[in-house]
């Protein structure tokens, strides 16, 4: 899991350390940062995934006030019986220049001793053992980790863990009722959910089982979701039975609220003990008030028994008062400026719940 | 065709109650995470006088949905005062407000571990030398760490048989985990 992300000169976040641990509620402010580290984490493992050049990953994300041109990450994660530390910097051309950013350092560590570095134009490899490996120069637009097909486990091990960080900001009215393929990845809106069901439909279908399973309790009538092949594409039914009457409605015609929940569920059983890092900003949108506790029960759990971690990111009186007890973390720019994290115990002299305290205040 | 199976609130003074309880009943009495929780929201405070102060508005919210398969299950540590004054202290919450005591008919089902959680865990796991005036946290958080009594064992062990050897000592030893299996029972009766 994630034991320490650093992050300067991005955005609001300048010399900002988290210590995240292993389930997360961000409170905060609207613009205090909360969503800006989950940006942060997206693009690491883009640039690490190598979905994308350094341009198009960190343009125009410096801190609009700070004049250093360079800016910093820091990823510290615990596994493999050690600690990872991954860092990077990112060197900012001038203002109104035709320059793109450029990576100008990067380098990861396993228990303090190196697996990989690139400064100055050059990559260096090392061997199981740290010994230093073969040097040749490499480009400064994008990271040669995607690249580095390495034999040596631990590189292999944190690039799998990278891709595992899911970040999600799940929006109904995205939602593409119809797939052309499947697709193992859920992107963060929750857009191509039907390519992602039918890939757990073939890949998993214990999972999809399962998720149908808890959406049967949720949803009134619900029976399942099957497929439906439409020319060149294929659209998901969900499957109804009600007080005799069975029909079949499409995506777009189940409220968003109950497209939501098929997600929010669809991702606790297809991706929880897959993925490494689960990121929720407001899961609760669209969300009736009975069903928010039972799936915030449901991920607590599956974070504990599967060793996974969840950050959830929340402005929601239950969620609040059913999380803050657990790792509460406050954002807050006291000045209007950089953007600072501390826990957030609530005062237990009070007998208001968390959410009444902050919405006075804190 | 109403489900056979229960919906409610579980109050309860913290996580670990939360845990513990959650996962018992849903192992058979309610639908999964149906058990709304309603426990103190910081890690320091008094979670008995949450608790109390909370009891006698579930209570009367429970009793407006008897005819539905509503439970309240209330779950708070016997501490230093065991399970006959923590059933008067609830009951005088019930008195302060107006409301009735409990009754039979009421699906009101009230937990007292005795000491504490962590007691009835480390008996159901196989410990034997335990009594309800000894605090045995710092035990049973060694024995978790070891893998030798995990909450998770100690659910399984409540639904295995009793010797009645067994089930005698346990009434003599911890009268609030017997008292609390008879409370289970209940649950049973008031399937509608």
């Amino acid at each position: 899991m994630i034991t320490r992300i650093y992050v300067d000169n991005y955005k609001c976040l300048v010399h900002f350390e988290f210590v995240p641990k292993r389930l997360n509620l961000l409170l905060g402010d609207n613009g205090s940062g909360k969503s800006s580290l989950f940006d942060v984490l997206v693009r690491l493992r883009d640039l690490i995934n190598g979905e994308r050049a350094t341009a198009s990953i960190f343009a125009y994300s410096k801190t609009i006030w700070d004049q250093r041109d360079v800016q910093s990450f820091e990823l510290e994660i615990e596994g493999l019986g050690g600690i990872f530390v991954y860092s990077l910097e990112i060197q900012h051309p001038p203002p109104d220049t035709p320059n793109k950013p450029q990576i100008k350092s990067e380098k990861l560590m396993f228990d303090a001793r190196p697996l990989f570095r690139y400064s100055d134009g050059q990559v260096h490899l090392f061997k199981d053992d740290h010994s230093a490996g073969a040097v040749f120069p490499f480009r400064s637009d994008q990271s040669f980790l995607p690249s580095l097909e390495s034999q040596n486990k631990r590189v292999r091990w944190f690039k799998e863990f990278i891709a595992g960080i899911n970040v999600f900001q799940l929006n109904p009215f995205a939602m593409d009722p119809f797939s052309q393929h499947d697709e193992h990845f859920l992107t963060s809106n929750g857009s191509n959910f039907v390519s992602w069901l039918r890939y757990l439909t073939q890949e998993r279908p214990k999972e999809k089982m399962e998720c149908e399973k808890r959406l049967v309790d949720l949803i009134p009538g619900f029976e399942r979701f099957a497929f439906r092949t439409l020319g060149d594409r294929k659209g998901v039914f969900a499957h109804f039975s009600n007080a005799g009457h069975e029909y079949q409605l499409a995506l777009s015609q189940l409220s968003e609220g109950q497209r939501i929940l098929a997600i929010l569920y669809s991702v606790l059983y297809g991706l929880v003990g897959t993925a490494s890092v689960m990121c929720f900003d407001e899961p609760e949108n669209f969300v009736a008030l009975p069903e928010v506790q039972p799936w915030l029960q449901e991920l607590r759990d599956l974070v504990e028994e599967r060793s996974g971690q969840a950050l959830v990111i929340s402005h929601h009186p239950e969620v609040i008062d059913y999380l803050a007890v657990d790792s509460a973390f406050r954002f807050h720019r006291p000045n209007g400026d950089l953007a600072r994290v501390e826990a957030w115990v609530p005062d237990s002299s009070q007998i208001m719940k968390p959410s009444e305290i902050l919405a006075r205040g804190g | 065709m109403a489900s056979p199976l229960f919906r409610g609130v579980l109050l309860c003074e913290d996580v670990e109650h939360e845990r513990f309880f959650r996962r018992l009943l849903e192992r058979k009495w309610f639908r999964r995470n149906q058990l709304k929780a309603q426990r103190i929201p910081n890690a320091q405070g008094a979670g008995d006088a949450f608790v109390r102060s909370r009891y006698a508005g579930e209570v009367q919210l429970a009793r407006s949905k008897r005819h539905e398969n509503y439970a309240l299950i209330v779950v708070v540590d016997g501490d230093r005062w065991g399970l006959a004054k923590r059933i008067q202290q609830l009951d005088e919450q019930l008195d302060a407000a107006g409301l009735d005591k409990r009754n039979p008919s009421d699906k009101i089902l009230v937990f007292v571990p005795t000491r504490n959680i962590e007691t009835w865990k480390l008996w159901l796991c196989g410990h034997r030398d335990l009594d309800e005036e000894g605090d045995y946290k710092g035990r049973f958080r060694k024995a978790d760490m070891s893998g030798t009594a995990t909450a998770r064992d100690a659910i399984e062990a409540w639904f295995q048989q009793l010797s009645t050897e067994d089930c005698q000592l346990e009434e003599q030893t911890l009268p609030a985990l017997a008292a609390g299996r008879q409370e289970i029972q209940r649950l049973k009766t008031n399937i509608r």
